[in-house]
């Protein structure tokens, strides 16, 4: 199963908030997934085993796996286009 | 002084390692006093002595026949016209053990300046001499000489032989003349070992400093005119795992010929050598066994217990201390990345062993190191800590980069905390394929696999045990479908054959239907979603500073008592510097931190800013929430609905221009 990650910086509100939502997104396009929220400091910990970084803090640093804004999914604003790319990402 | 007596003083010198005056005068028929003359006048013409000479005789240092030998005969004439038979030996072996060409009876004459004859005498000799150490030596019309047996042994000759040259006298001019050494590299290899030798804080004696390079020359030209897959006794001893070797390794950077075996060698030679083949003798013997007998006696006495299975724990203790006292022999010190943090959790454990280890120390005449003892103590806590395991459901495995004694605590640890779980036992990452019936996997480094898995630190302190117990419970109750199997193969016994379908078609009923884990959607219609009360609600009319903001959004919260002023003051540090990013929805930000900074419960504030805020980024703010969240992340269907509910337009719109709390609070809670 493809592993997505999501991260702010407390990993207790904004990037569960965020888990949440994609998780939804997921579910009604019937991919299956593993959705996961973290705090920043255990970023690069779990980034080495997943597909997928949604992120939602300012990127200081890049990772080798394919990066999406989660802004997007938390306002709404430019969700489309963010939830293409994640769902082109975990088929 | 005539330069032809200067000359041959000199060459008679070099080739000797003391004579007495009386042989000089006899050698050249001189006179004492020409004798004395012609010495003083040659150390005048050098500017400092080059000629010793004291009660027993008079001598040349090597260094001074280094000195002569540069100045005078290198690349003149030749400085040997015959080789002692000692001489010839060596000369002989090494030459065999590094030169790849063809070596004929002739060759070697030709090279040791004798006849065939003698060079068949010397080869009877050389026989025996190799014998001993379990090589021998054929001759092919093909190959012409050649010596075979295990490289290790080779090798281990190979370096006596360097060695018993250097200590010849003028060996190193043998070597230099014979075109066997090349001097740049030599000086270069030196230059690098005073280099590592600093890095790696030890401190080579001056001849070592002197010789060692001669020996590596040898050693590298050996691996690479004989490429070739060999292995010897200390690879399996976690040398690569040292503090010493990626530096010393690290030596060698321009040899690409150079393999990890023919590495591990070299570093063996840099670390001593002479130490080699004793080490390798006392990790045969029974002496291990016997102390580990003894390391157990006083540990069983210190700590007033008897341990379980103690064959078990001797085979580990022997399989971990064999290499370890390997190790120290050859003055490795092995990496132990958990010493600080071990012996601060478990001291009284530490200081019994660093007690108990004495029986070993024993064996390698000094102290075991630190990071040695801390392995130890690591194996003897696992094994007090190992207690019955329980009937259990699950299966899991441990996973490890590397160092065992690591893994078998933290399996401990584990075995301790999840009765349930049956730890098939602690592995290396690259072992793990062999497990793949497990039901989780813990480990210490990222892996990838379709398994639950969970990450967990080599030490388990009070809050990762926390957390990681809750993740576990989590998946365990989480799964209904997994325990759904493992309910059904644990009893499956027990059920009369034609009921089975019917009693697992139930199973599967009650926990994959009625049990189901709530989807998201369930949610946000959970009902014990976080009710805003009036209070919950303030509206500011007036305008705000930007500084104050975090001060009035909190104050609700820490009057009801739901945080701390400690969580106040995280909450500001985080939020005025990444408040960019802590939004719940479009336009609407959300100050908070992490629970553990000062959270008594969870709880929420809406706030509503008539009057906009300017913020630094250049954005109005209308709408802070405020949020303590909850340890087990209750606060988030809560979020995910004020997500919702603020992401549209109209609400917002509609929250925002109310002045009625009240109303607000109705579209809060609906």
């Amino acid at each position: 199963m493809k592993k997505v990650i999501v991260a702010c910086g407390s990993g207790v509100a904004t990037s569960q908030t965020v888990a949440s939502k994609v998780k939804k997104i997921l579910e009604e396009n019937k991919i299956k997934a593993d959705v996961s929220a973290v705090d920043i400091k255990s970023l690069d910990k779990y980034v080495k085993t997943s597909d997928v970084y949604i992120s939602i803090t300012k990127n200081t640093k890049e990772f080798n796996i394919p990066t999406l804004n989660g802004i997007a999914f938390l306002t709404g604003m430019g969700i489309e286009e963010e939830t293409k790319k994640l769902l082109d990402l975990l088929k | 002084m005539s330069i032809t007596a200067r000359d041959n003083l000199i060459k008679y010198l070099i080739r000797k390692k003391k004579v007495s005056l009386n042989d000089l005068m006899l050698k050249f028929g001189m006179s004492k006093v020409v004798t004395i003359d012609l010495i003083n006048e040659i150390n005048k013409s050098f500017k400092s002595d080059i000629i010793f000479s004291n009660q027993q005789g008079i001598y040349m240092t090597e260094q001074s026949k280094m000195i002569c030998y540069n100045q005078i005969f290198r690349g003149k004439a030749p400085l040997f016209d015959c080789f002692e038979s000692d001489e010839r030996y060596v000369l002989i072996i090494i030459k065999l053990l590094v030169d790849q060409e063809f070596s004929s009876l002739q060759k070697l004459a030709d090279f040791c300046l004798v006849s065939r004859n003698t060079i068949l005498n010397d080869m009877k000799v050389i026989k025996k001499i190799l014998g001993l150490k379990g090589l021998s030596v054929s001759y092919s019309r093909k190959e012409g000489y050649l010596i075979s047996g295990s490289e290790f042994n080779i090798r281990n000759k190979l370096v006596t032989m360097v060695k018993q040259l250097l200590n010849m006298p003028a060996g190193k001019i043998i070597l230099n003349e014979k075109q066997m050494v090349n001097g740049e590299e030599i000086f270069r290899l030196r230059k690098r070992l005073e280099k590592v030798e600093s890095r790696i804080g030890i401190t080579l004696t001056d001849e070592q400093l002197e010789d060692l390079p001669y020996i590596l020359q040898f050693i590298i030209k050996r691996a690479s005119h004989f490429q070739q897959n060999w292995t010897f006794q200390i690879a399996k001893y976690d040398i690569q795992n040292t503090i010493e070797f990626p530096e010393i390794k690290g030596m060698f950077w321009d040899y690409n010929s150079l393999k990890e075996s023919d590495l591990l060698y070299l570093s063996l030679q840099i670390l001593s050598s002479n130490m080699v083949e004793s080490a390798f003798r006392i990790s045969e013997g029974d002496e291990i066994s016997l102390a580990t007998d003894q390391f157990m006696d006083h540990i069983e006495a210190y700590l007033a217990i008897q341990f379980t299975q103690k064959n078990d724990l001797k085979e580990k203790l022997i399989l971990h201390v064999g290499p370890a006292i390997y190790r120290s022999l050859i003055g490795f010190k092995i990496n132990n990345p958990l010493v600080d943090e071990f012996i601060e959790q478990y001291e009284d454990i530490y200081n019994i062993v660093l007690k108990a280890v004495e029986p070993y120390e024993k064996i390698i005449q000094s102290k075991l190191s630190q990071e040695e003892v801390v392995y130890l103590s690591m194996i003897v806590l696992s094994w007090v800590l190992k207690t019955e395991e329980a009937e259990s459901l699950f299966k899991a495995v441990v996973l490890c980069q590397s160092g065992t004694s690591v893994s078998k605590l933290l399996l401990s640890s584990l075995k301790q905390m999840f009765k349930e779980i049956d730890f098939v036992g602690a592995f290396a990452v690259r072992q793990y394929c062999e497990f793949e019936e497990v039901d989780f996997v813990f480990t210490t480094v990222p892996i990838e696999t379709q398994k639950p898995t969970f990450l967990v630190p080599s030490l388990l302190d009070k809050d990762s045990r926390k957390t990681l117990i809750q993740q576990v419970y989590q998946e365990i109750q989480g799964n209904n479908k997994r325990i759904t199997q493992k309910l059904l193969s644990s009893i499956e016994e027990f059920i009369p054959r034609e009921n089975l379908k019917k009693v697992s078609d139930r199973i599967t009923d009650i926990f994959q239907h009625q049990f189901r884990k709530p989807s998201i959607s369930d949610l946000e219609k959970e009902t014990d979603q976080f009710i805003f009360t009036h209070e919950h609600i303030s509206i500011f009319t007036r305008l705000i500073e930007w500084d104050d903001l975090v001060d009035y959004a909190l104050e609700p919260l820490l009057r009801r008592g739901s945080i701390t002023e400690q969580y106040v003051k995280v909450v500001k540090d985080i939020f005025y510097s990444k408040y960019d990013n802590m939004l719940i929805a479009r336009d609407v930000y959300l100050p908070h931190a992490s629970p553990e900074y000062g959270v008594n419960q969870m709880d929420f504030q809406i706030i509503i800013l008539k009057q906009p805020i300017h913020m630094p980024n250049g954005d109005d703010l209308k709408v802070v929430v405020t949020l303590a969240p909850d340890v087990d992340n209750k606060h988030v269907s809560t979020l995910i609905k004020l997500n919702t509910l603020f992401n549209d337009d109209n609400v917002f719109a509609q929250i925002y221009q109310e002045k009625d709390i009240g109303a607000i609070q109705a579209v809060l809670n609906n």
